[in-house]
């Protein structure tokens, strides 16, 4: 990796570091002062919120008026109080909702990816501008007629229901960032596979899917936390309350709990743990997946 | 796949070249064969998304062009009133002051994200130490769902003492009274720029950062020995070869923040009023809360052409990618 030019060879290796992330404006102190600055500016930007949410979580209901940042008495009060009541369900329908969807995109957009790859057929250009094209609608333009088809074929109010219509979202999105993948697989691999006899299917589940599991990975762990926190959706389709997800709760409640702030940053809370996971556990594999589906 | 039949032996030249021809031409439409079955396997995808996707979109069409209420929203045949609806729309107050008001947030929030995002990647890929925090921070917060960063910032940003940015400007002496962020229009449609930007920059930083790092070293190196300073360094190297990712990039936050919906419900429902919709925005309050789908879909209508305008230029470079 590293490459050692001729000025720089009379100097001992390890006063100029070669790391992968170089500098992008020159090593400079007076830079590298500005952009301590700022990321200090930018972890409190983001921290600040993040904090506020966890301390007033943790807020006992009779601190809620004083408006401190801290709270005096800590309690795990507001906890307590959802899963006594509203919480399981809606975490249950959450939990429902984010597999079946990931589930279906998967089954569709793997084969699709697939298909997509390679190939030289007509068919292909218009299918991934119909893919772009559908990523690029506002969903609020579709609710509406969404919901009439999800009532005629008697889906509407169910989470199948919500799961299919969040399917659009996220089969253009996953075909989008595996298709790349799929691509990048020699066709000498598929051309050796078919001369031992193995079909496409075959060549797809054990040849294809192991070696782009990378990529497979960083798909899956896109749509459950996308899936996991989408409003639109669940909170037109779903009719009764006892179907909402997470999501639709938190939504509902933002009016619904007007003074109680410490139970809904609990849900809060409860909602962006699942997320904080995937993260610790996929971070560096997403940085791939994002540069290879979003911006080509 | 057919093994390719070879000429018979002893065959007039002029028989044996036909039956190479033959041969030739099955080979090829065995392998356009084989191309064309492996695309039917994004047959099943495509389906879908036209029985969920296109359908729906001519239903909008549909509905658009009649007159529907609560009532008759879910049997067919409501009275067809031709481009009415559209018409009324050039009369709409309260959708002629969302056209303009949805252009000065796209602008608002897309710049705030691009230069912020931009100067993030710029100094998540420097030297420093302890990048893994904000590099963290940044994944994070790009996943977390939309509606729990909107219900902090809604709590934040609470127009009583109660809001953590109230109360800190209290304590702090700075005002009386706390500000009415959120029932301000617009102070409020401001914000939910804010807000949007304050989710979208860690997309930016991340796809940047990605960009920054294929930037070929030597170029810097080369720069280095001819003396270049750091801003020109950046003029002249980095900003070139990553200014086709900022346009993409850009074209995208135009669409997305355009899709905006999560943190307008959350913070405002779009109100006072109808005073913090977007056009998209405003076709969901027509249609759900003044059931009015008629008019909702001719708004609904109105947004799809705009998001197809935005995208036009992406569409277009996959296009001619495609073609070359």
């Amino acid at each position: 990796m590293s490459t050692v030019t001729t000025e720089r060879a009379g100097k001992p290796l390890s006063s100029t570091p070669r790391r992968e992330d170089g500098d992008r404006l020159g090593d400079t102190a007076a830079w590298r002062r500005v952009a301590a600055v700022f990321i200090g500016f930018v972890v409190v930007a983001y921290g600040l919120p993040l904090f506020w949410m966890i301390a007033t979580s943790l807020k006992p209901q009779q601190e809620l008026a004083t408006g401190s940042w801290l709270p005096e008495s800590p309690t795990g009060a507001a906890y307590v109080q959802f899963f006594r009541t509203d919480f399981l369900p809606a975490l249950s329908n959450s939990l429902q909702l984010s597999l079946l969807t990931t589930l279906l995109t998967v089954l569709m957009a793997v084969p699709a990816a697939y298909g997509l790859a390679q190939s030289r057929s007509r068919l292909i250009t218009p299918a991934l501008i119909l893919l772009l094209v559908v990523q690029m609608i506002p969903t609020t333009a579709t609710i509406m007629p969404l919901f009439r088809l999800l009532s005629q074929i008697g889906l509407i109010g169910t989470i199948p229901g919500v799961a299919l219509a969040q399917c659009t979202l996220f089969v253009p999105l996953a075909v989008l960032i595996l298709r790349p993948a799929f691509g990048g697989l020699p066709p000498a691999l598929e051309e050796a596979a078919r001369i031992d006899g193995a079909g496409r299917l075959r060549f797809l589940v054990s040849i294809a899917l192991p070696l782009l599991r990378n990529s497979i990975i960083v798909t899956v762990a896109i749509v459950l936390v996308s899936s996991w926190g989408e409003l639109v959706y669940p909170l037109t389709f779903l009719l009764q309350e006892d179907k909402y997800p997470l999501s639709v709760y938190i939504a509902q409640s933002v009016g619904r709990f007007n003074n109680t702030w410490n139970l809904l940053m609990s849900v809060a809370v409860m909602a962006a743990l699942p997320v904080l996971l995937v993260v610790l556990a996929a971070q560096r594999r997403l940085q791939s997946g994002v540069t290879l589906g979003a911006v080509k | 796949m057919a093994s390719p039949v070879t000429s018979p032996p002893g065959a007039v030249p002029e028989a044996g070249a036909t039956v190479d021809r033959g041969v030739q031409k099955r080979r090829r439409s065995a392998v356009a064969r084989a191309s064309s079955s492996r695309v039917l396997w994004a047959v099943p995808a495509l389906v879908f998304l036209v029985v969920f996707f296109v359908y729906p979109l001519w239903l909008l069409v549909d509905t658009s062009l009649r007159e529907v209420s609560l009532g008759t929203a879910a049997s067919p045949g409501n009275p067809f009133v031709g481009l009415d609806n559209y018409a009324e729309l050039g009369t709409d107050r309260d959708f002629l002051a969302s056209v303009p008001r949805t252009v000065a947030f796209l602008i608002g929030t897309v710049a705030m994200q691009l230069v912020v995002g931009v100067l993030l990647a710029l100094a998540l890929t420097s030297r420093l130490r302890w990048l893994s925090v904000p590099r963290f921070v940044v994944y994070f917060v790009w996943l977390l769902p939309p509606v729990v960063s909107g219900a902090i910032w809604k709590f934040a940003l609470d127009g009583s003492e109660q809001g953590a940015v109230n109360a800190a400007l209290l304590a702090l002496g700075l005002v009386d009274q706390p500000i009415l962020f959120l029932t301000t229009p617009w102070l409020a449609m401001v914000l939910i720029a804010l807000v949007n930007a304050w989710a979208g920059v860690p997309f930016v930083a991340i796809i940047m950062t990605a960009a920054l790092k294929d930037v070929p070293e030597e170029h810097y190196e080369a720069a280095r020995v001819d003396g270049a300073s750091p801003l020109q360094r950046f003029r002249h190297i980095t900003l070139p070869t990553v200014m086709p990712t900022i346009g993409i990039l850009s074209a995208l936050l135009v669409i997305y923040s355009f899709k905006a919906f999560d943190f307008i419900f959350v913070l405002t429902q779009g109100g006072p009023g109808t005073s913090t919709a977007t056009v998209p925005f405003l076709a969901y309050l027509v249609s759900f809360t003044q059931f009015d789908f008629g008019q909702g879909s001719a708004i609904g209508i109105v947004a799809v052409a705009f998001s197809l305008v935005f995208a036009t230029p992406y569409i277009v470079s996959t296009w001619k990618e495609r073609r070359s």
